[in-house]
């Protein structure tokens, strides 16, 4: 009888990293390309051909340096997702380093007080926003731990159910411990006059 | 502000990640909207990635890999007992069918010998017509089709003299009003009839559809675009043949794709 492909990869003994690769690409190879398909967004231009080639090449580094896969899926994909978030950085690197040579040193990211981009907005209205963002994180500061970090995830468009699932929390937690944090954020806020929507 | 690694992120969005790591993570979230969507996406893929790595998992437990190069070997070279089996079963079809074929080539020859003494029998049947006189029979036929259509073409392109001229009037009018009013028989010679039709339902410039209907509402023809003229009537000219098998003709109105019918008209009977 054969043993199952997760004691053979599980097994390096005896087993060059060249063929743990195929006979690990041979049944998770689909599952590979799917998951960097669904983790690359077409927007940013990055190439899933490439995204997967480098995942190969990660998995065979894994593999050579005799590293015991026990959950090979589960390995597969987070070697598929960490090289898709890198090939993503890469590319918003490259794209962000240009900006920065045509526009200068104002940043390039999304204001956490307007929802726009830099780009878009005046130098007054720029330095309003940055006071704007840095009251609020001093606001944030101030609240307990777990409500300021449901409120922070909130703002950043996480639903309750995304941030529990985060920070192993069930939803209702999540959802009650978001309602009481933005309340309080309120109530620091208002004497400033920032209105939180 | 440094972001975390991939490897970090992707560890935090693992069902099995240690609280620290999630915290860690989340702080930092808070702060870096660029990775907070990087994160979100990895959350949303973790219960795709978990679905289809449980499938996979199984597929490959089921069909795993051989262990060993002889194995391969082994398996590349000899095949497996699937396909022994279908081998086996594809020889013994072709054996079944060359008994089958030899079978049938004995019966072939059995019946050639027994068809070859029979042009010796004197004939005993009726004889059938040759192929000659067959085919003389039908060229004569067409012929003779020929001509008569050439005869209507003929017809058809000169003056129709004293075409009837018939004034119809509706079914229901007939029952009512002008019951004892007698329409005139079409004459038994005439090449086409003018129908002038009578309408209760005055709409000058209306258009219609018309059927020529037989017994058992068989529509002997149908045509559209009959228009009532400014005196209520419409007018039609019909060629005689035609009318052998109809028995009334009928006027429908069309609005978008719904008909409804207007009038219904008897048509008279060929006078013999």
């Amino acid at each position: 009888m054969k043993p199952p492909i997760r004691d053979v990869l599980a097994a390096p003994s005896g087993l060059d990293a060249d063929r743990r690769l195929d006979e690990l690409l041979t049944a998770y190879g689909v599952f590979l390309r799917n998951a960097v398909r669904r983790l690359c967004p077409t927007t940013l231009g990055v190439s899933i051909d490439e995204i997967e080639q480098d995942a190969r090449i990660r998995l065979w580094h894994a593999l050579k340096g005799e590293r015991n896969i026990t959950d090979p899926a589960s390995y597969l994909y987070r070697i598929a997702a960490t090289a898709a978030i890198d090939a993503m950085r890469r590319v918003r690197a490259r794209r962000e380093h240009q900006l920065d040579d045509l526009a200068g040193e104002e940043g390039t990211g999304t204001s956490i007080a307007t929802g726009l981009s830099p780009a878009a907005r005046s130098p007054e209205e720029l330095a309003a926003d940055r006071q704007t963002s840095d009251r609020i994180r001093d606001a944030l500061s101030q609240l307990p731990e777990n409500r300021r970090r449901a409120v922070g995830l909130h703002l950043q468009g996480f639903t309750s159910t995304e941030i529990g699932r985060l920070l192993g929390w069930s939803e209702p937690k999540a959802r009650n411990l978001t309602h009481r944090g933005l309340k309080d954020l309120r109530r620091l806020l208002n004497p400033e006059g920032i209105d939180l929507p | 502000m440094t972001c975390p690694s991939s490897e970090l992120l992707v560890a935090a969005a693992a069902p099995d990640a240690g609280q620290d790591v999630r915290e860690q993570v989340a702080d930092h979230l808070v702060a870096c909207s660029r990775c907070a969507e990087e994160f979100r996406v990895l959350q949303e893929l973790g219960a795709w990635a978990t679905d289809h790595a449980h499938l996979v998992d199984e597929s490959a437990q089921t069909s795993a890999a051989p262990t060993t190069r002889s194995s391969v070997w082994s398996a590349s070279r000899f095949g497996s007992a699937w396909a022994y089996a279908t081998a086996a079963v594809l020889v013994l079809a072709v054996a079944a069918l060359e008994v089958q074929v030899q079978r049938l080539q004995r019966e072939n020859r059995t019946l050639a010998d027994r068809v070859q003494p029979a042009p010796t029998t004197p004939a005993t049947t009726t004889p059938s017509p040759s192929p000659s006189a067959a085919l003389e029979t039908r060229v004569a036929e067409q012929q003779q089709k020929i001509v008569d259509l050439e005869q209507r073409l003929r017809s058809a392109d000169a003056p129709d003299l004293n075409a009837p001229i018939i004034d119809l009037e509706p079914a229901d009018a007939r029952r009512s009003a002008n019951a004892a009013r007698q329409t005139p028989a079409i004459p038994a010679g005439a090449r086409s009839v003018v129908f002038v039709l009578n309408t209760t339902r005055p709409d000058a410039g209306a258009s219609y559809d018309v059927e020529l209907v037989g017994p058992g509402n068989r529509v002997v023809w149908t045509g559209s675009g009959l228009k009532q003229s400014a005196d209520r009537t419409l007018t039609l000219v019909v060629p005689r043949p035609l009318l052998a098998d109809a028995t009334r003709l009928r006027l429908y109105s069309t609005t978008g794709t719904r008909r409804s019918l207007v009038e219904q008209y008897p048509i008279p009977s060929i006078r013999p």
